[in-house]
């Protein structure tokens, strides 16, 4: 039986598969937003900065519903900025990133 | 279709006509905003041009949008970033701070001013060294330099 995706997935792959996903606008946000009230301390300027340029400090790891997810963060505005990522097929087959967390710390 | 209140954006009072899909998933329920980096720019635009004076969280806003913290923010207007926070959480701002916010966006994202863009990218990237913890030297034609 082929191996239609390898697990874990190597993080140059979901972040190649991230960058992408940022390129071309598809990108979800939890609303109304998960952990806290995070947008009172960061915008989503720093949310969008951190897709686009943020490392990846975690290896991907699939998470209880079967999905990819990790962890971005990227320093800026004086704060360092966390995102945990969901990657998951949208309805046209597409990789499509869920932001499920956002954690920041001075 | 009802209006989407963006609160994501950082500022209390945008809501969204259209343009936005908000969907169910098992993490609950989600929103993707069509080409939301130039909504972000409006909205920025918008501030720089309103009427009456800019409210803390707005100057919060035009600072975020920069990318600068508090504290470069406020080096470049002679004041220390525990004042600035204290703007950000105040209300109407004074003239002299309100003007200058304005103009430094205007300059640096609307005006595309080559020596802001440079000012602002060098206190970034001042801001971004202080935060490294891992500090990288090169040995280069006989002599130490700190890496970038």
């Amino acid at each position: 039986m082929p191996n239609i995706l390898s697990f874990p997935m190597p993080a140059e792959h979901a972040l190649a598969l991230i960058r992408q996903a940022v390129s071309e606008g598809r990108v979800r946000l939890l609303s109304p937003p998960a952990g806290g009230d995070w947008y009172r301390v960061v915008t989503h300027r720093q949310v969008a900065l951190c897709l686009k340029e943020g490392e990846m400090v975690a290896a991907p790891e699939i998470d209880g519903h079967g999905n990819v997810t990790c962890w971005l963060e990227r320093f800026g505005a004086g704060l360092t900025v966390r995102l945990h990522l969901v990657l998951k097929k949208n309805q046209n087959d597409e990789w499509e990133i869920l932001v499920i967390e956002v954690e920041n710390q001075l | 279709m009802n209006a989407y209140h963006y609160v994501q954006c950082g500022l209390d009072n945008v809501w969204l006509i259209n343009g936005f899909e908000i969907i169910e998933t098992e993490y609950g329920a989600s929103v993707r905003i069509d080409r939301a980096d130039e909504l972000d720019a409006t909205i920025a635009a918008y501030l720089t041009e309103k009427s009456a004076p800019l409210t803390g969280q707005e100057f919060r806003y035009l600072r975020q949008q920069l990318d600068m913290s508090q504290k470069r923010i406020g080096e470049l207007m002679g004041k220390e970033a525990q004042t600035v926070a204290l703007w950000e959480k105040g209300g109407a701002l004074n003239r002299d701070v309100d003007f200058l916010i304005r103009h430094i966006y205007r300059q640096t994202v609307l005006n595309e001013r080559r020596t802001y863009i440079e000012m602002v990218d060098r206190l970034n990237h001042l801001d971004r060294a202080e935060n490294a913890e891992r500090l990288e030297f090169r040995e280069m034609t006989g002599r130490w330099i700190r890496a970038d």
